[in-house]
């Protein structure tokens, strides 16, 4: 494992992004045949798609199963795996979406109102710490009411950070359907949390 | 006079300022993963050269307004059949994820998109007459729900 850690860090600590692309294709190539290539992948990538899954469920345990059934999915078909010019974390957000959207989509089914049951409170992130008038909880509600499509387009772009394009790019669909579908959601959850006044 | 906040920004910002609270990399997955790679690793020779299997699946899903009928698929690319509103059949080359499911996006009349993406998962594996692979799909539902009802997406939000 150090001996690929060091190669890593000196393949991908350079300046130059191209760089580190390169050392992150190496890497997965790597994984595919190495197993310690493949912790160091799981290891680097395990914190982001757990804070991903984490903000769309807000339910700790929840989203423990489900990043552990994101990276059963990584490992079994990382060999079909290819560079086409997204970054490997898009695939890995990707897997993460489904995944959280079928979670999602039984959870609407069984419990369509239901609110987030986090047993792990955290102070760091406790509900009541939100933003303005909009507690977390509150927040977090309205969302799990939404859509899976919607709630992964939200994720994604106002957690994530990812712009329209790579949303697309993420979801598999056109950058013109990400828009519309963003607008659709904002106004889906104002609604939502107007119900919820 | 300051502006009224706007609800929406500061749900969205509520959340996404979430930290996961757990541990940055859970020791038991991990154990669990290289246990499975593993075992992987002295799996069948399909699996592991994928690009020998060219496969033919077929799609067998009815759906309220749209039908996808058949799909062929080689390695990586599925070719699936759609029909829509019972109108002639239309075909459409689309890569298939990483995770065994495949996005198409068709165009559907009387939708302010214009257009419709539908998701297409592997359902099972096997072997035809000749020993080619093949693959078995459909359209990805939940507990075993076969039918697809597209609406539009304001109506699904509701």
């Amino acid at each position: 494992m150090s001996a690929i850690q060091s190669n890593m860090v000196s393949s991908g600590a350079g300046s130059s992004a191209s760089a580190t692309n390169e050392a992150e294709r190496r890497l997965v190539e790597l994984a595919k045949r190495n197993r310690d290539a493949f912790a160091l992948l799981y290891r680097q990538h395990y914190p982001a798609i757990a804070a991903y899954v984490y903000r769309r469920t807000g339910d700790r345990h929840a989203t423990e199963d489900l990043v552990a059934d994101v990276f059963v999915i990584v490992l079994r078909t990382l060999a079909r795996f290819r560079y086409r010019g997204v970054p490997f974390r898009y695939w890995l957000l990707r897997i993460a979406t489904n995944t959280v959207n079928r979670w999602a989509r039984r959870q609407r089914r069984r419990q369509p109102q239901a609110l987030p049951d986090d047993g792990w409170p955290d102070p760091r992130t406790d509900a009541a710490s939100g933003v303005g008038g909009i507690d977390r909880e509150r927040a977090q509600s309205a969302l799990l009411s939404l859509s899976a499509k919607y709630q992964a387009v939200l994720a994604l772009h106002y957690f994530e950070g990812l712009s329209v394009t790579d949303v697309a790019a993420v979801i598999g669909c056109r950058p013109g359907t990400v828009k519309s579908r963003l607008s659709r959601a904002r106004d889906a959850l104002r609604a939502k949390l107007e119900d919820r006044r | 006079m300051p502006s009224k906040p706007d609800p929406v920004e500061q749900a969205l910002e509520s959340l996404a300022g979430r930290a996961w609270p757990g541990a940055p990399h859970n020791e038991n997955l991990e154990s669990k993963l290289m246990q499975s790679y593993e075992h992987q690793n002295r799996g069948s020779y399909f699996s592991r050269h994928p690009v020998l299997a060219p496969t033919l699946a077929l799609l067998l899903v009815a759906g309220v307004g749209i039908t996808a009928v058949g799909a062929v698929a080689l390695y990586n690319t599925w070719f699936v059949t759609v029909s829509v509103n019972g109108g002639p059949e239309q075909t459409f080359e689309v890569p298939v994820t990483e995770d065994g499911s495949a996005h198409v996006t068709i165009p559907v009349e009387g939708f302010e998109d214009g257009e419709q993406t539908i998701e297409v998962c592997l359902d099972g594996e096997g072997y035809d007459a000749n020993g080619a692979k093949t693959v078995s799909v459909s359209l990805c539902a939940e507990e075993g729900v076969a039918d697809v009802t597209i609406t539009p997406e304001e109506d699904e939000a509701e």
